[in-house]
């Protein structure tokens, strides 16, 4: 994404196609379907993080153990923000699904999520 | 065994409701029928997975009720409000000390000064621009 108009015009396309019209997977083909076009790398990422308060809350609760369930939050919002910024670019380049989707993590900064979804977008047909 | 005998037991052995008798019973019709058995191992294996599920959901549904009980939000919002007030309270008596001592050099009160208000525009700024945000963040609501 590399202009505010390409993003928002690529939210605009997402926001009149149904979720399920992107088919995200992690396998290199799609059963039942066929690859006609190969539209070429695809990737969303982002960093998100929490208040401070909830940073408080996550360190308190090493003492006792258990689930960070603030820091389950931050990544998973994470997740679904770079996923649906992977939609955005597949559609905005013209693919219908992504394959080889791959999802990976890096420390920035503590207390902070990065992660980067990225995929090969291609055009499919029923095979 | 008529078809609805055999549906019957099936589900009450792989449910584990069926009794002893039963289980025999079943275990006695497909004992010979190997199409019988893969379905009815299919069906076990199944309902393990399923089993799986229900546990590893009934863990997160605790930790929503403990997250969402009125005590907890009570606790924490109650807990960092007297923690975070009485942290600015005593930076705030710590920077008054020092611009009331009249031994700590003019430079190092005017270097304090514009640091602390550098930091408070900052802040004020990323506070503005997170509320700007908000209400339009989609994901401030994913859980898990």
């Amino acid at each position: 994404m590399t202009a505010d108009q390409t993003a928002t015009e690529a939210a605009a396309d997402l926001a009149h196609r149904p979720a399920g019209d992107m088919l995200l997977v992690t396998t290199d083909e799609i059963a039942g379907k066929r690859i006609v076009k190969v539209v070429g790398l695809v990737r969303g990422n982002t960093i998100r993080a929490r208040h401070v308060g909830n940073d408080i809350l996550a360190g308190l609760k090493t003492l006792v153990g258990g689930e960070i369930t603030e820091y389950t939050k931050m990544m998973a919002e994470a997740r679904e923000q770079a996923l649906d910024r992977v939609r955005a670019e597949a559609l905005e380049r013209g693919a219908n699904a992504v394959v080889g989707l791959r999802v990976t993590t890096a420390m920035v900064m503590t207390g902070a999520a990065e992660i980067l979804v990225y995929g090969t977008g291609v055009v499919v047909e029923d095979a | 065994m008529k078809q609805e005998r055999y549906e019957t037991l099936t589900v009450m052995v792989v449910d584990g409701t069926a009794s002893p008798a039963e289980r025999e019973e079943l275990m006695a019709w497909v004992v010979d029928k190997p199409e019988l058995r893969r379905e009815l191992e299919s069906h076990q294996a199944v309902k393990a997975v399923t089993d799986g599920w229900v546990d590893r959901l009934m863990v997160d549904l605790a930790e929503d009720k403990v997250q969402q009980s009125g005590a907890h939000k009570l606790g924490v919002g109650l807990g960092l409000g007297v923690l975070l007030t009485s942290l600015l309270a005593l930076l705030g008596w710590g920077l008054g000390q020092l611009f009331l001592d009249p031994e700590v050099p003019i430079i190092v009160q005017l270097s304090v000064a514009g640091a602390t208000l550098g930091f408070l525009v900052l802040l004020g700024v990323v506070i503005r621009g997170r509320l700007n945000t908000h209400k339009s963040d989609k994901y401030k609501d994913v859980i898990r």
